[in-house]
């Protein structure tokens, strides 16, 4: 796990392609993933409750590629902002972030078509991966068609 | 018909009488009648007043006429029939026939006198009468009207009558035409009208016609002792006609034949001539004027000891001389005299007069009489009226020519009404005089209506213009005399025009010549002037000395001079030769006789007259020898013979000179006739016009009043209606007037609030307008209320939401007929919303009562119960009917006279409104022992002057104080126990142990709750703390490959921050799960909920905002804080859950005031915590069972559906409340409500 982690940050440091949205109410964690993730090369847009999240999509959709949502928002729950963001855009890519979530909303996210959830507490290298594979499968798809 | 004559111009008018019987003969009469007489006929009948007259009808069926009623004025239409309506009077006036109202005298009423009195007025000569069967003696006096001005009348045959009494009186009268069977009658009506208009159209100046009257006049003074000679010949004329009229003769000629030939028409004729119109009291006005103004005047002056002397001359029947006489009668009385009094009347018709001494009168004189002058004055036999024997013998009833018999002499008033019309104006003046002389000077001369002694101007001067009273000038002298003797009636001659012509002498002479040769002749004029001499005249005439003169008279011998002047005068007069025969001549020596003659030259050009006289000398005497022989014989015979001849022709001269004076005076008064003929005319005209002037203005004063009278209604009336108006207006009751036919006859303008009418709608029909009314249908309301007047009052509503009290009422007119409808509309939107709201306050209090858990009993200020509500009959096990309207103390077997009880209501009370929380122990007989805590409280009327009711609220709080003792015990019995329990008895110890385990039961379910609601709470829990363990872990890692002291020190900070927050988290979490001791102490309630929002501000979702509004001056409450904080969390968990897409859930503290909770919650202060959220919220019915245990919204296994039933049981241990107020879609919020704790505690 923590080589891991320092590949990770000897392999990824440079510039990458992709721009993320950190949806995450707690400050000082939205601080730290803001840092690490535009370190490791991303554009990376931050909002620290739902309604910003809301807001920053639909201004910033064409250039982001994945969103980083946190469940429990203040103003407009994480649910909420799911489904607005994937009603200005279906094929959007999120990674669900949550402490706990309860059967019935990872429910409702699953059938959201969300297949990305991150378990806090989280190591940030699992987040990187998977917005990196988001990103990569995204690029792969494109070029397949 | 006639020509010229504006009388008959008019229509001819029968005037038909008619009574009982009288049907069957009037339908006879009309059978008999054509339809085309050119004549109208009035039907006058006796009906009886209150009944209609069907008249009109029956006659229709029997006459091709038309029939009519006179109920207004009408003009008279030929070939029209008249019937009187009933109870008036109907009479002729200008060709128009009026109904007026009836006359009632003596309880009798006359309406055929009535009309036939008018009738003989305006028809005069053309009036005809008709009686039929009938009884009583109406009719009477009017015949004798009609046939006074010469009209025609005729009776039914009074044996073909059924009753006959009427005709009978009417033939007594003798002034009856004909009687004829009743189909005759129209026959000989249509005769007599066709033969009258033909008589009529005969000039009565006519030459002819004159020397017809001439010779009848002279017929008939020739037979009968009337001379008629002096009457004036249009009304000598008027009758004659008549009479040919009646006798179906046309020309006066064959009716002078007729006459001669029928001895009693001489007679009829006669008397036709004498018929007078009188009555008593004939011109009432006149009458009373005289009496003011003669007789009372003459009354007073009297002496009891002189006679007062009085003529009526021309007195006919008498009715004018006892009307003087009764006048004077009822004056004498008055002035308290008792002379003599000496009434002569006269007449020239002995007839007449027979009846007028008798003094028998009909009874319908009862209209011209008053009734006490009836009384006084007559005497009622049958059905006539005998005037009283002292008035009959004052008057002295004697035939007496005022013409030709000596008048009565020193008389003080004459009376001599409608006489003097009839004769001419000449002999007028002639009876004239004889008044004067026989009046003393100063006494009064009575005359009718139209008679003026004009020429005698100075010697009666009038005293009463207007009723032709005079009074004899004392100083004028008076003409004595001057009557004719009865021989020498004065004869009518018409008056021959002379002209002066010039004559050719030798022509007449030439004739004469013819005639007489050898004659002494002379030409003379009519006075005897010579005009010319022919032959030997010398021996006859001769000069006188003295003056020349040629006149015959005085160149004849003196002897002879007398005999030629008449006999000159004779053949002048008579236009015919006079011979005289043997005269004696002496000339010189000789003598001789000579035959004179006077011959009238006729001249051929009606030049003057002129005369031969001629001499004849006469050698032997031829038929005069004897006188010749014995004059020579007999000086003293010859003397004597001389003086008898001259004594003769003085006579002869005299009587010459009467009638050559009299032919003089003839002409004079002809042209004085003429002259007051006219003058008669312009006065009656002057009489007519002031009388009709003084009508005019009587009827314009009449006018004026009516009109002031009607002016002063006007204003009255627009006062009134303005009043009412005003009142209708103001009322602002909308009114609307409907007419029969449900057409708009008048509104009010608040009508227009509901209607949409205008002012120029009235007339309209109301079912043409629009109303605001829901389901009202005005017209058939108003139909019905018109068809039952029965009135009808509803409650209707507008479509804007108005109420109106709505009446409809029958509109009465003022003689209470049924004419329309009115509706009236009030507006009682008020009174109906405040009885809704009444209405809906008091079932609001009602169901409050009766949702209310407590027991609630309300009582009279006698202490009964007047109500009380469910909960009380429940608790209590009472039924309503054992309990209403009873004493208290008297309920369920006095179970209620409770000493506390009557303590409490009749001696705590009554001096404090409101007691609470006063507790009582009672035994039940029924339910058993219970403590009560009673609240009462007296509700006062609105002036608070008296107690209307008590309000009385029973709380069983046995329950609360069994637990609390039990608290008590247990307590004191855990310190018992831990002294030792050794004294207590096994049963105690057993009844310990149970309270004790329901104590620790009860904590441990609230303890449960308490978990579950933390429980709720898992969820954020667990968010929080991975999110904490997230914040340390990735700052750890920093920590772990950080280089950069900076970012070192960073992730120090941040694990230290979040690693104390973890460890709060989890402090709060003990906190609210540590299961504490029940106790109660002094608490800020704003405390307890700023440590709980830390807590939720953790374990929230975040889409939850949490809001706080708390009061800083919050006072405390006495509480125990871990269940108050358990409430608290149970409610906002609740938030939570009604929040699953956020929202806002606020927390507020307050203070408020008891009252405003509960009204009997007076004076103390309560503290309010509000917990209000943003959520789904909930339905009413969802609502009243939240505080239920177990019920629950959440899925099985979400929750147990304790959490509100522990809350309330909480708050109401605190002796506090909780209420909800929630609303779907917006949120809900729960308000709790502790006592502030009191200082003291």
């Amino acid at each position: 796990m923590q080589r891991m982690s320092e590949r990770s940050y000897s392999e990824n440091r440079g510039q990458r392609y992709g721009t993320i949205l950190v949806v995450e109410d707690e400050k000082q964690m939205l601080h730290l993933l803001q840092k690490v993730l535009s370190r490791h090369g991303w554009q990376v847009l931050g909002a620290s409750d739902g309604e910003q999240a809301i807001e920053v999509y639909h201004n910033e959709k064409l250039r982001i590629d994945v969103v980083l949502l946190d469940v429990g928002l203040p103003k407009v729950a994480g649910l909420q902002v799911l489904s607005k963001i994937k009603a200005e855009n279906p094929d959007v890519r999120v990674v669900i972030a949550s402490g706990y979530l309860e059967p019935k909303t990872k429910t409702k996210m699953l059938d959201a078509g969300v297949e990305h959830f991150v378990t806090k507490p989280y190591v940030l290298d699992e987040v990187i991966q998977t917005i990196q594979s988001l990103i990569e499968n995204n690029r792969v798809t494109a070029e397949d068609l | 018909m006639g020509d010229g004559d504006t009388e008959i111009s008019s229509v001819r008018v029968v005037g038909i009488g008619a009574s009982a019987g009288g049907i069957d003969a009037l339908r006879e009469f009309f059978e008999a009648t054509p339809a085309d007489t050119g004549l109208a006929f009035v039907v006058i009948q006796h009906l009886d007043p209150n009944q209609p007259s069907h008249m009109a009808d029956l006659l229709s069926r029997y006459t091709g006429m038309k029939v009519a009623a006179v109920e207004h004025s009408q003009k008279v239409r030929a070939d029209h029939v008249y019937t009187i309506p009933p109870n008036k009077f109907i009479f002729l006036k200008e060709g128009k026939l009026h109904p007026t109202e009836a006359v009632k005298r003596d309880g009798l009423k006359m309406p055929i006198d009535f009309f036939l009195r008018s009738l003989a007025e305006e028809q005069r000569e053309n009036a005809i009468a008709v009686l039929f069967s009938g009884s009583g003696s109406d009719g009477t006096l009017g015949i004798r009207e009609i046939r006074g001005l010469a009209g025609l009348v005729i009776v039914q045959d009074p044996k073909t009558a059924q009753f006959d009494s009427m005709i009978e009186h009417a033939l007594a009268t003798g002034m009856v035409d004909y009687a004829l069977p009743v189909r005759q009658i129209p026959g000989s009506i249509l005769q007599y009208v066709g033969q009258h208009s033909t008589a009529q159209s005969s000039r009565p100046d006519s030459e002819v016609t004159q020397d017809g009257i001439t010779v009848i006049l002279d017929l008939l003074a020739s037979q009968t002792k009337s001379d008629f000679r002096c009457y004036k010949p249009t009304t000598i004329h008027r009758r004659i006609q008549r009479r040919m009229g009646l006798n179906g003769i046309n020309d006066i000629a064959d009716y002078y034949r007729f006459l001669s030939e029928h001895p009693d028409e001489v007679a009829k004729l006669s008397k036709d001539m004498l018929i007078g119109v009188t009555s008593f009291f004939r011109d009432p006005e006149a009458f009373e004027e005289l009496r003011d103004k003669v007789i009372a005047p003459l009354v007073q002056q009297k002496h009891n000891s002189d006679p007062l002397r009085t003529w009526v001359a021309g007195c006919a029947t008498g009715e004018e001389a006892y009307s003087i006489a009764i006048l004077l009668r009822e004056e004498m009385a008055r002035a308290r005299k008792s002379f003599k009094l000496q009434v002569f009347a006269s007449d020239i018709d002995p007839e007449a007069l027979k009846g007028a001494r008798e003094g028998i009168f009909p009874e319908s004189i009862a209209a011209d009489l008053s009734e006490e002058r009836l009384t006084r004055f007559f005497i009622r036999q049958d059905d006539t009226y005998r005037v009283d024997k002292q008035v009959r013998e004052a008057i002295t009833f004697a035939p007496h020519n005022v013409l030709l018999d000596p008048p009565f002499f020193n008389m003080e008033l004459i009376s001599c009404r409608n006489l003097l019309i009839y004769i001419e104006p000449e002999v007028q003046k002639k009876v004239l005089d004889r008044f004067a002389f026989a009046l003393r000077p100063g006494g009064y001369l009575f005359l009718g209506k139209s008679e003026n002694p004009m020429e005698q101007s100075d010697v009666f001067e009038p005293i009463a213009k207007s009723s032709r009273i005079f009074r004899r000038n004392p100083s004028a002298s008076v003409p004595i005399g001057g009557f004719a003797p009865r021989a020498q009636a004065p004869a009518v001659f018409p008056a021959s025009p002379e002209r002066p012509r010039p004559i050719k002498l030798s022509d007449l002479n030439q004739q004469v010549l013819l005639k007489h040769f050898n004659a002494s002749i002379v030409l003379v004029d009519e006075h005897g002037e010579i005009r010319h001499f022919y032959g030997p005249t010398h021996r006859y005439l001769s000069h006188s000395f003295g003056d020349a003169s040629l006149s015959l008279f005085e160149m004849a011998d003196s002897r002879h001079s007398p005999r030629l002047r008449v006999a000159l005068e004779r053949a002048a007069r008579e236009n015919a030769t006079v011979r005289l025969e043997v005269l004696k001549f002496s000339r010189d020596d000789a003598t001789g006789s000579v035959n004179v003659t006077v011959m009238p030259i006729m001249e051929r050009n009606s030049g003057t007259r002129l005369f031969a006289v001629i001499f004849e000398d006469t050698g032997a005497p031829v038929r005069g020898a004897p006188a010749s022989t014995q004059e020579t014989e007999l000086h003293h015979d010859t003397l004597v013979a001389r003086l008898e001849a001259e004594n003769e022709a003085l006579k002869e001269e005299i009587q010459e000179t009467i009638d050559g004076f009299q032919t003089t005076h003839e002409e004079f008064t002809a042209a004085n006739e003429e002259v007051l003929a006219i003058n008669e005319e312009l006065q009656s005209t002057n009489e007519e016009l002031v009388s009709s002037k003084e009508e005019l203005q009587s009827v314009n004063e009449e006018l004026i009043t009516t009109n002031n009278l009607l002016n002063d209604k006007i204003e009255e009336l627009g006062k009134i209606n303005d009043d009412l108006a005003n009142f209708l207006n103001s009322s602002e009751v909308g009114t609307i007037f409907l007419d029969r036919k449900f057409c708009i006859r008048r509104f009010t303008p608040s009508a227009a609030q509901f209607m949409s009418v205008l002012s120029l709608d009235v007339g309209r029909p109301v079912s043409h307008f629009s109303n605001k009314f829901i389901d009202t249908d005005l017209v058939a309301i108003a139909d019905r209320v018109l068809k039952t007047l029965i009135p009808v009052e509803k409650e209707v509503h507008t479509s804007d939401g108005l109420w109106y009290m709505m009446r409809c009422l029958p509109y009465r007119s003022l003689k209470d007929v049924i004419d329309g409808v009115v509706f009236t509309f009030t507006d009682v939107t008020r009174l109906k919303r405040s009885e809704e709201a009444m209405q809906e306050a008091s079932d609001y209090a009602k169901n409050i009562i009766h949702t209310t858990r407590e027991a609630l009993v309300v009582l009279d200020p006698e202490l009964k119960i007047v109500s009380a509500n469910r909960a009380f009959y429940e608790t209590f096990r009472v039924a309503p009917e054992d309990t209403e309207n009873r004493l208290i103390y008297d309920l369920g077997n006095r179970q209620w006279d409770i000493p506390e009880l009557r303590e409490l209501l009749e001696e705590i009370l009554p001096t404090n409104s409101v007691v609470q929380d006063f507790e009582v122990k009672h035994d039940f007989p029924s339910i058993g022992s219970k403590v009560m805590c009673l609240n009462a409280r007296r509700v006062y009327s609105r002036e608070r002057k008296e107690i209307r009711l008590i309000l009385l609220a029973i709380t069983d709080i046995t329950e609360r104080r069994r637990i609390e003792q039990r608290h008590e015990f247990s307590h004191e019995l855990e310190q018992k126990g831990s002294e030792g329990t050794g004294e207590l008895k096994p049963a105690q110890s057993d009844l310990l142990q149970d309270v004790k385990q329901r104590i620790k039961l009860e904590d441990q379910l609230r303890q449960a709750q308490k978990m579950e609601s933390m429980g709720n709470l898992a969820s954020g829990i667990a968010h929080d703390l991975n999110n904490i363990l997230n914040i340390i872990q990735n700052y750890t890692s920093v920590l772990e490959h950080g280089d950069d002291s900076e970012q070192i020190q960073e992730s120090v900070t941040a694990i230290t921050e979040t690693t104390k927050r973890g460890a709060a988290l989890v402090q709060q979490l003990l906190t609210l799960a540590r299961k504490t001791e029940t106790k109660l102490e002094s608490i800020n309630a704003n405390d307890l909920i700023q440590e709980l929002s830390r807590l939720l501000k953790e374990t929230f979702p975040r889409n939850i905002e949490l809001v706080l509004d708390l009061d800083p001056s919050l006072p405390p409450v006495m509480a125990d804080s871990n269940q108050i904080t358990q409430v608290l969390l149970n409610l906002c968990v609740n938030a939570r859950d009604a929040m699953p897409d956020g929202g806002k859930l606020t927390l507020k503290t307050g203070v408020v005031a008891g009252k405003n909770l509960e009204e009997y919650l007076e004076s103390e202060g309560y503290v309010s915590i509000t917990v209000t959220d943003t959520g789904l919220g909930m339905d009413e019915n969802l609502q009243s069972r939240i505080f239920e245990p177990f019920f629950t919204t959440k899925g099985i296994g979400q929750g147990t559906g304790l959490g509100l039933a522990v809350v309330y049981g909480i708050v109401r241990s605190h002796d506090g409340f909780i209420h909800v107020e929630s609303k779907p879609m917006h949120g809900t919020t729960f308000r709790l409500y502790f006592p502030v704790a009191s200082a003291e505690k």
